[in-house]
This record gives C-alpha cells, structure tokens and sequence, in this order.
C-alpha cells in the first residue's frame, strides 16, 4: 500500500507536473510531500581498487546533486559500501529502519587505461523488488554523464518520463564590448567557449542535439549564424539590412524570426536556404519572441500592439490572436513547455523582474522567481524544470527551478553578464 | 608702406582661413587615434603636430561640432523628447555643412527587460533618430540604424541614474 502511494505521488508530481490538473490540486500534492518527502538511502559505491573510490565518492556526489535539483527527494549517506552483487536480503536489513524509499548501491571499477566502469541497482523497498540495473562504462573524464544518465533513467522508471539531466545549456556571457557563446552541462560543469570572434554574439538557441543558432555582431550588423557541435564549423544562416534576431525552430526545417523591415519589426517563417515564406504577424510596432506550442498549432509572442509589451496567442490555422497578459505592463521573453500547456515568461515591474507561468487560456498564472533582473526562461525537455537568467547585486546568475516544487538551483554565477540561454528541449536526433 | 602692411595681413589671414579649410576637411577622415598620434603615447616631445594642433578623429570633430551625440528615451519608450530637439538639429546641420559624412545610428537600452525585446526597442530608438533627421533634409542613404539591445551600456553601474544614460540613440560618424 505505502509503494503504491509514494509511486502515485512522484507519479503525479512528476509526470503529470502541468498537464491537466489544476494548481489547487498541484498544492495538496506538494503539502502532501512536504510532510513525506521520498527518502532515498545511498550506499556508497564499492570499489575494487583504492586508485577508483575518489571517482565512486564523486560520482555518487553528482547522483545527490542531480536528484536534490528537484526537491523532491531526501537523501540519506547509507555509511558503508554496498556492491552490484549485494545480496539483496542485505540491502533489505541494512536499510531496515532508515524509512527509504529507494536504495541505490552498486560497485565501480577501472578498466584497462583511464575508463570506468559503474554497476548500479536502485532497490524499491516498498515493493521489495529492484527497478534499475545497469552497467555503465565511459572513459573516467565523463564520470558526471554516467551519474546523470543513472538519474534520467531513474526518473523513466519511476514515472514514465526520462530526465533532463545529460541535457546541455548554450548561454552567452562577456562585458560590455564582447560576449562569446558557451556551452556547459545542465548544472554548470564543464563549461566549454564556444565562439571566439571577440565581438557580441548573444541569443544561442537550440535546433536539434547537435546544432544551435546565435546572433552575432561579427559583420557589424546583427546576423543569425548556426554552429555544428559535431564539426565546430559555423556557417551564416541568415542576414538583412536590419534587424534579425536568433530564429526559433518550427516545424520540418522551418524556423520563425524577428525581423526589421522599414520602420516595424515583425516574425516571418523562413526555410532552412533562409529564404522568406511567410509573414506569421502583422502590426505596425515590435513582435518579437516567437515560441510554439508542442503540437505546433499555436505560437506565443511579444507584441507592442496594445501599447506595453504583452504576451499574444496566434492560433495558426484560424490566424486569431489573442492576448495573453494583461497583469503589469511590462511581460515577455514567453517560452512554451515542450510537454504542456504552460507558457513561462517574464514579468517586468520598475525594479523587479519575476519568473512566470500561465496556461495557454490565460489561467493559473503562478510566480515562480523573482530578482532585479531576469531574462531568458527555458523549459527541460522533460517540462519539468525551467533554467533562466537572473541578476542581482551585480552579479548574473544561471538558475534552474523545479516548476512544481519551487526548489531552486543557482548552477552558474559571473560578475560578467549572461545575454541569452537555452537548455537543450527538443526531439534528440 | 602701410598698404604693404595690410596687403601682407590681408595674405596672412588668407592663408590662415587656407589652413582652417584644409584641417575642417580632415575631419571626416577615418584615421585610427592612435595612428595619428603615437607620439604621445611613447611620451616623446616631438613637437608636431602640438595637443592644440592634434588632428580630430571624426568622431571626436563630429562631437567638438554637435557638442551631444547621444539622445535619450524615457523606459519602454521610443518617442523622441522636446529637450532632445536641439541636438538632433545640431546633428542634422553638421550633415549639411559636411555632405561627405554619413552617420551610424545605434540605439541602445538599459539593462532592466529583456534581451529580444530590447534589441527590438533599441531598433525603433535608431528608427526615430534616423526618421527626423530624414524628415529634415538628409538623405536616408547617409544614414543607417543598428541595435544593440542592452549589449553596450555607457555606465556600467545598476541604478536609475545608470539606466537613464543607457538608453539612448548614440550618434557615430562612419565614413566621408
């Protein structure tokens, strides 16, 4: 019975996050887990050799931070190792009284030069029965991929919906008179430049796993180029005499840009030669921030057409829009959940920003984050979490926030400034 | 005697009127500062050309000239303001005086909002510079625009006073 509650808990919490019910519910969920959070009990990894304990003591460290980045789970230090062969009549008595949930336990060990090896078993103890057993091998470098693959395959098993943590944020950083592209995993490790053209190029945003747009100052004016992670090459995409901002994936190798012609600044569906197909909005101001709904049927966008930036709604078969936003005078950067209905933006008042979300119809507007600045919000592919920019004290910072619990993260911080981020959230390729 | 006198001044003031004409049509040149003058920065007496007889980049000319090259925005707001007037026309009667030059307009806002929506505003702050001045008799190919959002602000600091200066439309001389 007690497995059959914890599983529908971090079921609903987890998987059906803002799907379809209502934040009313949502709060008895949380309440809910607020009096019973899911406990996990973590051994420490055996190791076969001295030389290999540092990386089972790291790796099993990265496993901690990954699943506290939800807030969902309490995590309690078993003390001594257990192995992959474990009996598991053991795990059940050395577990016995510790109130878990889950027990994760396993063994590490180095094969031939410089690769590891992880074996790992998550036990349920409310069902008795083990739900996750793999073996993962990598060269030693990448011990934090294999802790964060363990956690996105324990998120599948337990709800149905892999986790977003192998996934990779692009975010632009530099001063006042260069800011260069970076890449780093989801929590801020391994940061890697990735442009190193000494001028502004800002905005990245994902197409698929393994290309991005940016715009880039690089020519003086204001161009939209696309980097190949898998060559390092960089090719223009797109240029105008005028404005053009970063596109933003569509459908079957479209994209949707911001574009300035004359006096206006409109968004226009463009193909992947860069050539012009479709004007998607018409108004005599800004329209800018194109973000589609998962289904593509539906596009979210800034417009100045009612004399304050707001966040619209145009249907794209009907071609009606309609207006989102009407609380403050100041709401934009939307970006539309991957997996839902939801649509986070950014509400601007005279010296705060704050991060939030609203459902498509206009309800259950719900604030999730506040600081002097924030910009930039973007959804984990699983429609979970929502990475964002936000400032304060000078300092600019990278967050992650867990959308149904709140729990916040600060992965990345710098005195520098951060000028556009994107997690990866679309279809791996 | 004294009509050799005055000839000779008249000469005089000729040639120096010569020589104002020649330094005015050097303005407009492309010449890096630090080219013009390495002397100085070896810290080296040279002698010429002397600080008073420093040849202006055109830029620095440009803002001897207008005295103001930057005009401002209220937050969200794109309109050009009555106090702003003046220094535009100062801008637009350099135009006259030097058909040869053109104009970079770049429009710029403070860090509060957000980035995309910043580099559009910033887009429509150049668009209003750029269209007084072509309403006043300039020609629109002497002018362009360009955005850059909240990416180059003059103060770096956090604060009102900060944000005032950073939104603007900066006026930049780009070639003859």
């Amino acid at each position: 019975m007690k497995s059959c509650i914890v599983r529908i808990f971090i079921f609903v919490v987890l998987f059906f996050s803002f799907t379809s019910i209502s934040w009313g519910e949502m709060r008895i969920q949380i309440t809910t887990a607020t009096l019973k959070p899911t406990v996990i009990l973590m051994f420490p990894f055996l190791a076969n050799e001295t030389a290999c304990e540092l990386t089972g003591s790291r790796l099993k460290d990265v496993i901690v931070d990954d699943l506290k980045t939800t807030g969902y789970f309490e995590i309690i230090d078993g003390g001594k190792p257990h192995g992959f062969s474990t009996d598991i009549a053991d795990i059940v008595a050395d577990s016995a009284g510790s109130g878990a949930d889950y027990v994760v336990f396993g063994s590490i060990s180095e094969k031939e030069q410089e690769k590891v090896l992880l074996s790992i078993k998550i036990f349920d103890r409310n069902r008795g029965e083990i739900v996750l057993s793999r073996i993962y091998a990598s060269k030693k470098e990448y011990y934090r991929w294999i802790a964060h693959r363990v956690c996105d395959e324990f998120f599948q098993v337990v709800t149905g919906r892999y986790g977003p943590f192998e996934d990779r944020l692009l975010f632009s950083k530099g001063d006042d008179k260069h800011k260069e592209i970076y890449i780093s995993d989801y929590d801020g490790h391994d940061v890697k430049m990735l442009t190193r053209w000494k001028t502004i190029s800002i905005l990245p945003k994902w197409i698929n796993n393994s290309s991005f747009f940016f715009t880039s100052y690089r020519t003086g004016e204001p161009a939209s180029y696309r980097y190949d992670l898998s060559t390092g090459k960089i090719k223009l995409f797109f240029k105008h005499k005028g404005l053009s901002i970063t596109p933003t994936p569509f459908k079957n190798d479209l994209y949707a840009i911001s574009l300035g012609f004359s006096d206006n600044i409109d968004i226009y569906l463009i193909k992947k030669n860069g050539r012009i197909i479709r004007r998607l909005t018409f108004d005599e101001n800004i329209d800018v921030s194109p973000t589609f709904s998962p289904d593509r049927t539906k596009m979210a966008f800034v417009s100045r057409r009612h004399g304050s930036p707001q966040i619209f709604i145009k249907d794209l078969e009907t071609t009606r829009v309609k207006r989102l936003t009407y609380d403050g005078s100041y709401n934009t950067s939307p970006s539309w959940s991957p997996t839902s209905d939801y649509i986070a933006y950014v509400s601007v008042h005279r010296s705060v920003s704050k991060l939030c979300i609203i459902r498509s119809d206009g309800s259950q507007m719900k604030e999730l984050a506040e600081a002097e600045s924030i910009d930039c919000p973007s959804w984990s592919r699983d429609g979970r979490f929502i990475a964002y920019i936000s400032q304060v004290n000078g300092k600019s910072y990278i967050c992650i926030i867990c959308v149904a619990t709140g729990h916040k993260r600060v992965v990345l911080q710098t005195d520098e400034l951060y000028n556009g981020l994107s997690w990866l959230n679309v279809e791996k390729q | 005697m004294r009509g050799v006198i005055g000839v000779v001044c008249v000469l005089c003031m000729l040639l120096a009127g010569c020589a104002v004409g020649k330094k005015e049509a050097k303005i407009p040149s492309t010449a890096a500062p630090e080219k013009v003058m390495p002397q100085e920065e070896k810290g080296r007496v040279v002698g010429v050309p002397s600080v008073e007889e420093k040849v202006l980049t055109p830029q620095e000319a440009f803002v001897k000239e207008v005295k103001e090259v930057y005009i401002h925005f209220d937050f969200d707001k794109y309109n050009i303001k009555p106090n702003d007037i003046p220094t535009l026309n100062r801008i637009v009667e350099f135009m006259k005086r030097h058909p040869d030059v053109r104009i970079r307009i770049e429009g710029n806002c403070d860090e509060r909002g957000t980035e995309e929506y910043n580099l559009a505003l910033g887009q429509r702050r150049a668009n209003a510079a750029f269209k007084y001045i072509v309403a006043s008799g300039i020609s629109p190919s002497r002018l362009e625009t360009i955005s850059y959002g909240e990416s180059r602000p003059v103060d770096p600091r956090h604060c009102e006073e900060a944000w005032a200066k950073n939104r603007n439309a900066h006026f930049v001389v780009i070639s003859r």
